[in-house]
């Protein structure tokens, strides 16, 4: 992968190739709400600059040349797909897991006052005037 | 919960409809007690829940002090999962009407009456109190007013409806949009608002808008600001078209009670 402006036909199509299935990838995860928003963001962002590279690779070639590097190893890029992938895995598995947070807030926050609302009238408690809920299991059997 | 709320006649069900008043407050014990004490004031038959969303000083204490229901979060969840909490609690307690309400003394308790009308009569699902309707003028910061023109348009052309002020937090669900709501609602920080009027719009709710009065900010500085709020403003607008990515939100489905 020497960095010449005489770029192949596999060159182009390979790379483009890669680029077309992690933006389905990242839409697919989207589509089925694994990934948060913020997320989301980062990822189409991130899939859309990929995109971009694969269809100008011109550009890419312009970036190693203002850096001075002239080659990648397949060890470096292998790495960098494994680490990527990675990552977008970490990303699936916080959102789901702040989801979990908040749902864990949200239920304890209301047992907190139902909770609180029933030691409030411990006399009135057995004459149970509040009859509306009707996922009330009996803590204490009387 | 059966499937069909009961349909209300109109002059019954304004006075009989049990409402409760959800006020999402992160630390805000020093603008709190004023704003219990309007709505104790103006709606002394509905019940009010203060959502306190981790805050670190005693706004639990102050609401509960001012006899508030207090449900309190054990973190920082921002205003949507804040109100989605009051929701939730609306749902479990079966309300007639929920009404959105900023602690901040923003919104005005002597609206909340007229905004929560339609509901109660049935007509609609959901009342958004709007600053732009009706020849109202609001003084928008002018990057904000910018946005929030936007925010409308895009929404707008999603397509349920046309909006003026998908912004305003001062809002009024009936039955059908507090289920809705309890089991869906946008976590996008500060994108909450317009953001959950989409889903609602998609879920199939029917939503209105009423002009209302607002009172500039009085303490507490304003959430959005000029660059900060333009990258905000930005951030949900790439928010809602995600939204049009992910797959549709039926209301079917939260017909029925949430499994566990």
């Amino acid at each position: 992968m020497i960095a010449q402006t005489g770029i192949t036909h596999t060159q182009r199509i390979v790379p483009l190739a890669i680029a077309i299935v992690v933006v389905v990838f990242v839409v697919e995860l989207i589509r089925r709400r694994k990934l948060r928003e913020e997320y989301a963001m980062l990822w189409i962002s991130a899939s859309g600059v990929l995109l971009v590279f694969a269809v100008v690779p011109q550009l890419v070639m312009w970036a190693a040349g203002l850096l001075g590097v002239y080659y990648i190893t397949l060890m470096l890029l292998l790495s960098f797909c494994f680490l990527s992938l990675v990552i977008v895995h970490l990303s699936v598995a916080v959102s789901r897991a702040s989801d979990d947070l908040r749902k864990l807030a949200q239920r304890t926050a209301l047992l907190e006052e139902e909770l609180r609302r029933r030691n409030k009238r411990p006399d009135s408690g057995a004459a149970r005037e509040s009859r509306d809920a009707p996922d009330e299991d009996r803590l204490s059997g009387s | 919960m059966g499937d069909n709320p009961p349909v209300n006649a109109p002059t019954d069900s304004a006075k009989h409809g049990r409402m409760l008043v959800i006020v999402p407050a992160h630390n805000e014990a020093a603008s709190l007690p004023g704003a219990l004490v309007d709505l104790a004031r103006c709606v002394p038959a509905a019940d009010v829940a203060v959502v306190d969303d981790g805050s670190t000083d005693d706004t639990a204490s102050v609401a509960a002090a001012a006899g508030a229901t207090v449900l309190p979060l054990a973190c920082n969840l921002g205003v949507g999962g804040a109100m989605q909490t009051g929701y939730m609690y609306a749902a479990r307690n079966g309300y007639d009407v929920a009404v959105q309400f900023d602690g901040d003394g923003q919104h005005r308790a002597n609206l909340i009456a007229q905004l929560a009308e339609p509901v109660l009569a049935g007509q609609v699902d959901l009342v958004v109190g709007s600053r732009l309707l009706g020849g109202l003028k609001f003084r928008f910061h002018p990057l904000r007013f910018i946005g929030n023109r936007m925010l409308a348009l895009l929404i707008s052309a999603v397509g349920h409806g046309k909006v003026t002020d998908p912004t305003s937090g001062f809002r009024a669900a009936g039955p059908r949009a507090i289920r809705f709501f309890a089991a869906h609602y946008p976590q996008t920080y500060l994108g909450d608002t317009a953001e959950a009027l989409v889903w609602a719009g998609r879920a199939g709710l029917r939503i209105a808008e009423m002009p209302v009065r607002m009172k500039q900010r009085s303490a507490g500085e304003p959430a959005t600001r000029s660059l900060k709020g333009f990258w905000l403003t930005m951030r949900i607008v790439l928010a809602i078209l995600v939204d049009c990515l992910e797959s549709r939100i039926t209301f079917d489905k939260d017909q029925q009670e949430p499994p566990q």
